[in-house]
């Protein structure tokens, strides 16, 4: 076990280690960023070696959470900063590991301040780790607010958001959140001082009970782009054409689900139970709304980031079941989920830069560039839950455990991933097949303007096509 | 007996350097900034060591060292140490205007010296005034012209607040001795505090509330702050709220404690206009030392909401915050002595357009600054947000605490207009080469930023310890 802490430790310290590599490292006029993109790379592959080696040391179907690290870190006030793990935890830091990893992949040939991308890319991997491995109330508030920085400042410069007003409201909004969260959990501290797991020791007197509580569920839904918070989120992520800034941009909401699986469904008062009600109701609504707008708009992106919402609030609202059992579900799932995401945006972004330095259309552009195509369609399928990855088995499970708890509820959420699903299908036809007027006058294939990804991308884009069928039943199988 | 006096051996050597630097001002001819800086050097630093050694010598009933006052000295004389020897490029080739400044700056460290360890409401009051009298001169060191208004009026309520503070002094000595001690004990004996004592306690708090800069008598400061040149802009950022704090909370901890109570709901009233006018102010500005003055005057009235009961831990809360954010100011206006064009420095916040693209290490440092201040962990801000959150929320002030806390998120507007300006927009002017003296600052104030956040120990519980004297 004290290698373990160790571990998990490095799991926090080694990209925090590369950050400061990454900002020492030297740019030269013809390998601009390249030095610091490398050691980003060699960061989060030590990063993923270390997580293997602990995913071995874990018994992956007994182990719940277990604490694994202290550090006394304040006398007075007395707090302890807390690290643990689960598989639930390992699996969500190892798929933002290679979601990062692929966004590396898609910036490689950027030369617009790579260094400060890599640094602040680095910073927010550290962050992330972090939070997914917090075990005490502090540890958890520090790391879920100082994600925040990276996040501005990578989506600051390198986001395209033409309003900064736009971008001020988004962080200020955020930051209202962690002040919610900071303010519930100063609180809380003051009643007693547990981790969060057994956080539902502390008792509070009614009205407080439903203040504190409600602070925490504002602070974690401020993260997800849940109606009235999915505005800023939207208009923010849209504009992102950068593939490493779009992937970190929508792993936030990864932050605001996690918060609310760790706090809520065991531990929150009943007082809670209408509020929770109502939250249902109104991530449907958003569910179905943000489906249909995708669906209706021609922007990839969009559609994109209305497939990443909806099924952000369906791991959200099978989590808030009352049980604990579809965890390893959610988790097996979304495994897959954010590495699909992730390399569906590098490939976005390779036919969005053909797009517009050939000054042509999207429509058809798959059908001369056939690794692109191939992987794109590869990925669009396992999106939708074909059976090629860990969302197809696991995605069932959970959608049975939502249809036993509520059938009217599962029967709208699943109106809605089909629509997201349609959306996404839609698109891949737009970019395959060109309508007839078009397709007369095709460019026969080798005599095609748009280049089509390099042999090393589309090796890497194999590689995780293989991970994610290797992860079909379980994403841990090579443990045993 | 003569060794009875040894406590007063750091304020002789200030004097003798004063002094010193005088005659070498008027003997010697070819002086430069540095010479009156290399004196003011070897001044302050045997200062420190005598106060460290002497750290715990009476002197009569008049003057007391303990380690509270100790621990002040100290660390105003390290952040005039430091701040002097970082002013020293803007005074190269004006002998005048360094000697001016220099031999200020070692006058108020004196003034602060006897204002701490004033066991007396005579010598107090004399050495809190003179500090408010010689701000006039130093703001005057290098200002513009059209500066000199703005400084004249600074004056003219200086000597007002100065006037209020002699008055309320002078009432207080009518009714009992000006001895801490004695007039201490007579508080406590009375039963029923007559008008007369209750309007000198109140002129002698507004001459600190002025002191400090808390609204509503912060008029004065940023104008004096955005017109002053840099040195005496940072020194005044810096270094008064340390000494004029911990001499206003060591004054009413010590003596006026028994009729302090009433005063509490003032004091909260001026902490929260002061944490509400800080916010909204700095973000109606657009030069930069105005900006950072309304921050400072946020930061300010979070030490008046934190420290308004004058008890225990909510002392220490206060303490710990006031030390954080003097510390990131230090950081901050560092790198303002980094931010120059053309040998100048630079003021606007549209002047520093794009500063990451040609200094990205000194636009790295203002932000993990601006970040610190906005209380974001792990950096030292958090230390100081939580220490005071705590002590908010353990007194049961939770709308004191919503009120500090949703007045920081519109102070941090304003620090992101800055971060947005710094890395967001492209760059429009050259910059000069950093001095090597402002790297050094930066990575030592840096490095104690990180030692502190390790090991936050030595700033809360060895604070405490040092602190015991008034807690």
């Amino acid at each position: 076990m004290e290698n373990m802490g160790s571990l998990v430790n490095a799991i926090v310290l080694v990209p925090l280690l590369g950050m400061f590599f990454a900002a020492i490292s030297r740019e030269g006029e013809r390998n601009r960023g390249s030095n610091a993109l490398s050691v980003g790379i060699f960061t989060v592959l030590s990063n993923l070696v270390i997580l293997w080696r602990t995913a071995l040391q874990m018994d992956v179907g007994k182990d719940g959470w277990k604490t694994v690290s202290r550090f006394a870190w304040l006398e007075h006030p007395k707090i302890e900063l807390v690290f643990g793990i689960d598989v639930f935890s390992l699996m969500l830091i190892a798929a933002v590991h290679l979601a990062v990893l692929l966004g590396m992949v898609g910036v490689r040939h950027n030369t617009y301040r790579q260094k400060a991308l890599i640094v602040f890319a680095l910073m927010f991997l550290s962050m992330i780790s972090g939070y997914f491995l917090a075990s005490d109330f502090f540890s958890f508030y520090i790391f879920f607010e100082s994600l925040l920085l990276p996040l501005f400042m990578m989506i600051g410069i390198f986001g395209d958001v033409r309003k900064q007003q736009l971008l001020y409201r988004f962080f200020l909004y955020n930051l209202l959140g962690a002040v919610f969260l900071f303010v519930a959990l100063v609180v809380l501290y003051n009643h007693e001082n547990v981790s969060i797991l057994e956080v539902s020791r502390i008792v509070l007197s009614g009205q407080g009970e439903v203040l504190v509580w409600g602070s925490i569920f504002i602070a974690f839904l401020s993260r997800i782009p849940v109606w009235p918070f999915h505005y800023w989120i939207s208009s923010v992520n849209v504009n992102i054409s950068n593939p490493l800034v779009f992937i970190v941009a929508n792993i936030v909401p990864l932050s605001g689900v996690y918060g609310l699986i760790r706090f809520f469904p065991v531990n929150a008062p009943a007082a809670l139970d209408p509020y929770l009600l109502v939250l249902e109701i109104v991530s449907i609504i958003t569910m179905l709304m943000i489906a249909f707008i995708g669906f209706t708009k021609r922007d990839i992106r969009y559609k994109i980031f209305a497939y990443m919402t909806v099924y952000y609030i369906l791991y959200l609202l099978g989590a808030l079941l009352p049980t604990d059992a579809l965890l390893m579900n959610i988790g097996f799932s979304m495994f897959s989920y954010l590495i699909i995401v992730a390399a569906l945006e590098v490939m976005v972004a390779h036919i969005d830069g053909e797009r517009q330095e050939n000054e042509i259309g999207n429509c058809g552009i798959l059908c001369n560039i056939r690794r692109t195509s191939w992987v794109f369609s590869f990925l669009i399928l396992a999106a939708i839950g074909m059976p090629l990855s860990s969302m197809f088995l696991n995605n069932m499970v959970i959608f049975a455990g939502l249809l036993k708890y509520n059938i009217q509820m599962a029967v709208c959420i699943l109106l809605a991933v089909v629509l997201a699903s349609v959306s996404l299908l839609q698109q891949l036809f737009y970019l395959k097949y060109p309508p007839e007027a078009a397709a007369a006058h095709r460019v026969p294939v080798g005599e095609c303007c748009v280049e089509d990804i390099s042999l090393k991308v589309f090796a890497v884009m194999l590689l995780t096509a293989v991970i994610l069928v290797l992860s079909f039943v379980n994403p841990l199988w090579f443990v045993g | 007996m003569l060794v009875n006096y040894v406590a007063l051996l750091p304020e002789a050597v200030l004097t003798v350097g004063i002094l010193l630097m005088i005659l070498v001002r008027f003997l010697r001819s070819a002086n430069t900034a540095k010479t009156f800086l290399t004196l003011a050097k070897w001044t302050i630093l045997p200062t420190v060591l005598l106060t460290a050694v002497f750290y715990d010598r009476n002197v009569g009933a008049f003057w007391g060292n303990n380690d509270y006052t100790t621990l002040f000295k100290i660390v105003i004389s390290l952040f005039v140490l430091s701040w002097g020897s970082l002013s020293l490029r803007r005074f190269q080739n004006k002998e005048n205007d360094s000697f001016a400044f220099f031999l200020v700056l070692l006058l108020e460290l004196l003034c602060f010296s006897l204002m701490l360890s004033a066991r007396s409401l005579e010598l107090l009051a004399a050495a809190a005034v003179c500090c408010q009298m010689l701000n006039y001169p130093l703001l005057k060191t290098g200002a513009d012209e059209e500066c000199l208004p703005s400084f004249r009026r600074y004056l003219a309520a200086a000597v007002f607040f100065s006037l209020l503070l002699t008055a309320g002094v002078l009432m207080l000595r009518y009714f009992s001795d000006g001895e801490y001690e004695k007039l201490g004990k007579f508080l406590a004996e009375q039963t029923e505090t007559v008008w007369q004592i209750r309007l000198a306690f109140v002129m002698i708090m507004v001459f600190f509330l002025f002191a400090l800069g808390v609204a509503p008598f912060h008029f004065w400061f940023a104008d004096v702050v955005s017109g002053a040149v840099l040195p005496v802009a940072g020194y005044l950022t810096i270094v008064p709220v340390l000494a004029y704090f911990s001499a206003f909370v060591n004054l009413i901890v010590n003596v006026l404690a028994p009729i302090y109570d009433w005063f509490v709901p003032v004091m909260l009233v001026f902490g929260v206009l002061s944490v509400f006018i800080g916010a909204v102010g700095a973000n109606s500005e657009d030069n930069l030392r105005r900006t950072f003055a309304y921050a400072g005057l946020y930061y300010v009235g979070v030490l008046l909401v934190a420290a308004a009961d004058m008890h225990g831990q909510s002392l220490l809360g206060a303490f710990i915050y006031l030390l954080v954010y003097v510390l990131a100011f230090f950081g901050v206006y560092t790198v303002f002595a980094g931010c120059r064009s053309k040998g100048e420095y630079l003021r606007c916040l549209q002047e520093i357009r794009g500063l990451s693209t040609q200094q990205p290490f000194l636009a790295a440092a203002f932000l993990v600054l601006m970040i610190s201040l906005i209380g974001t962990p792990p950096l030292l801000g958090f230390l100081g947000k939580l220490s005071v959150i705590n002590t908010l929320v353990a007194g049961g002030s939770y709308g004191l605490m919503a009120v500090v806390a949703f007045s920081m998120l519109i102070l941090v507007c304003a620090y992101l207009k800055i971060i947005t300006v710094i890395y967001f927009e492209p760059r429009n002017i050259s910059f000069d080469r950093v001095d090597k003296g402002v790297y050094t600052y930066i990575a030592i104030n840096l490095l104690l930023i990180a030692v502190t956040v390790l090991n936050p120990k030595y700033l809360m519980h060895d604070v405490e310890m040092m602190l015991a004297a008034i807690l």
